[in-house]
């Protein structure tokens, strides 16, 4: 190659040595300051060439992931209230203590009322196992669905690989989750699993992508076993975490693939980012809640066919009506969004059906009330891994009183 | 996708950070950040060094929060620190951090300077990103895994499929047409660049 071509602003910038030089390698260092001084000229021409590489550099970092370290670093500093508890690193110790049985620690209860608060706190103590009018928590349970119909319980079988499918092998972990290896190949047909949690389970699941999917009780997601070109699309009920691994579009626009989740008439389009979704039939509003990132909750009124959009940032919560109404709140407590994946119980001024319902779900128990229940709101925090009459004892401590019939809880005033 | 905060907004961000908000800090960090990391790339001609003047500037904000003073524009005021981040990296006296005035007294700019600044870096970067879309999807690609993923052409070619004589043709391509749309902007900067080096 002439001089004229090598030492252009595209010949450095396609030339391994130079682009070394730019990213700081000191040997390269060295071999250009000698070029820079032979050739004239090339030092002007060098130093746009870099220009130009800083600034494309800069132009393609994504400033959410940059919050996100940023985010990380001031936490580590010991800030005084972190955005968002970050799940990730305590993961294995929540799912390792749900397995051992430990209870965390010492709990409260504020009730409030008239605007007069009364603060109960009650010591945990290590239970002894269920008595008969007890109920034990949930655990890691599922069932898996697989394109034929064929369904595998995933609490009974054994670890390592479950079954095939396709190209892909379903595979359970040691630590009991479930993760797809697929051979590269392209899928000759889109084959549907559903993974679905009881009742009284949870489960954790890695999809074909790498994207980390968290089930809470009574809760499904179904998903192709591998994942076409243009899209990764998964449809979910009752209350999922997500955590969607960015994947570069290799079909054409050279973007991020769009990773969309769908309940109903509401769909939520992400790239890479980390959110829940409470999807409950039994709860009035679907909630999404962004930790990370930026995504775009779409909904759609099903007899209007009117849509509606809003763009989340991180801290946020769309609220999304039966009728497609989105509702934007900043004001999310995020500890209480995500408790149900950390292993606790998490309320803040809670209503007592809003908290039986989630223990009904989470103690595989149907709730219902006798008389008029007073209008209190409850915050405070429990492990939810704990028999039901630890969480009962608490909420007695407010006037609420407790029956057991069979599998079902009477609640009274 | 951005919401757009107005200047009023981020004086809102502000004051709750000063308050401690986390998240707050967080909004105004990400909100600025592209902006901020573009001017420090012309500044420095570096964006390692850029990267970390907005995460020392940050820190240090977020560290004297309690003291921090109200600003009347957040933006311009963080301009000045990164620009003083950078040019004067040594500074020890940590209470001029804390009044709008002081940053900009140290850096020998004048708020209007600093709007100016703002302004220019602004447009560079709008260049930058107009040229960038002229680019054909599998030239933005390959761009990305050469310049920001740090793949060398046999890398490119495990990742992607597309050949090493392929791969190198197409970015030679690319950033040749990328340096023809930036050529009066380099310029520039080239020259503010040495402008500010030399005092």
């Amino acid at each position: 190659m002439d001089n004229n071509a090598l030492y252009s602003i595209e010949g450095l910038l396609t030339n391994e040595s130079f682009i070394k030089y730019c990213q700081g390698d000191a040997e390269e260092y060295a071999y250009w300051e000698e070029q820079f001084n032979k050739v004239e000229g090339l030092r002007d021409t060098a130093e746009k060439a870099k220009q130009l590489y800083e600034l494309l550099k800069a132009e393609m970092t994504d400033a959410a992931a940059e919050t996100v370290v940023f985010r990380n670093i001031i936490e580590q500093q010991g800030a005084e209230t972190p955005v968002v508890a970050l799940p990730a690193k305590r993961r294995t110790a929540y799912w390792a203590a749900a397995a051992v049985g430990l209870i965390i620690g010492v709990l409260g209860v504020g009730i409030y009322r008239y605007n007069s608060s009364v603060s109960v706190q009650i010591a945990q103590q290590e239970q002894s196992t269920g008595k008969r009018t007890d109920a034990a928590p949930g655990r890691n349970t599922a069932i898996l669905t697989l394109a034929d119909g064929s369904v595998v319980s995933l609490d009974s079988t054994g670890n390592g690989e479950i079954t095939r499918q396709g190209n892909a092998a379903i595979i359970k972990t040691e630590d009991g989750r479930i993760l797809y290896r697929t051979d590269g190949k392209k899928p000759s047909e889109t084959l549907y699993n559903t993974m679905s949690t009881p009742r009284g389970g949870q489960y954790q699941l890695v999809l074909p992508d790498g994207t980390k999917v968290w089930l809470n009780a009574a809760s499904s997601i179904r998903y192709p076993a591998s994942f076409p070109s243009d899209e990764r699309r998964v449809v979910i009920t009752g209350e999922v975490y997500f955590e969607v691994t960015a994947v570069r579009n290799r079909a054409g626009k050279g973007g991020l693939l769009p990773f969309i989740v769908q309940k109903d008439n509401m769909q939520v389009q992400v790239k890479g980012t980390h959110f829940n979704i409470n999807a409950y039939d039994d709860e009035a509003d679907v909630k999404v809640t962004l930790l990370e990132g930026l995504v775009n909750v779409l909904t759609a009124n099903a007899a209007t066919t009117e849509k509606q959009e809003a763009v989340l940032m991180p801290g946020k919560q769309a609220r999304c009506g039966k009728t497609g109404k989105i509702a934007v709140a900043g004001d999310v407590d995020l500890d209480e969004v995500m408790a149900w994946k950390n292993g606790l119980f998490n309320f803040s001024n809670a209503d007592i059906q809003m908290i039986m319902r989630q223990i009904g779900r989470w103690y595989d128990l149907d709730i219902s009330y006798e008389g008029t229940m007073p209008e209190r709101e409850f915050s405070g925090k429990i492990t939810r891994n704990t028999q039901l009459s630890n969480v009962l004892k608490i909420l007695e401590q407010s006037n609420i009183h407790f029956r057991m019939e069979q599998n079902r809880i009477i609640v009274a005033p | 996708m951005k919401p757009n905060y107005t200047v009023a907004d981020m004086e809102d961000q502000w004051e709750r950070m000063r308050g401690g908000d986390t998240h707050a800090l967080l909004v105004l960090y990400e909100y600025n950040y592209s902006d901020l990391l573009s001017y420090g790339v012309q500044l420095s001609n570096s964006t390692d060094t850029a990267k970390d003047a907005i995460n020392d500037v940050f820190l240090h904000l977020w560290e004297q929060h309690v003291k921090l003073k109200p600003v009347k524009n957040v933006k311009a005021y963080l301009f000045a620190c990164i620009r003083r981040k950078i040019f004067h990296p040594v500074y020890t006296d940590k209470k001029l951090w804390l009044i709008e005035e002081a940053v900009y007294e140290s850096t020998e700019t004048s708020y209007e300077e600093v709007l100016i600044a703002m302004q220019q870096s602004e447009e560079t970067r709008k260049k930058v990103q107009a040229a960038l879309e002229k680019l054909t999807a599998r030239q933005k690609e390959l761009i990305h895994l050469k310049y920001f993923k740090n793949m060398d052409y046999r890398e490119i070619e495990l990742v992607t499929g597309i050949s090493v004589k392929t791969a190198y043709n197409t970015i030679y391509n690319a950033v040749r047409s990328l340096a023809e749309e930036l050529r009066g902007a380099l310029l520039i900067i080239f020259i503010f660049f040495l402008f500010f080096i030399s005092r």
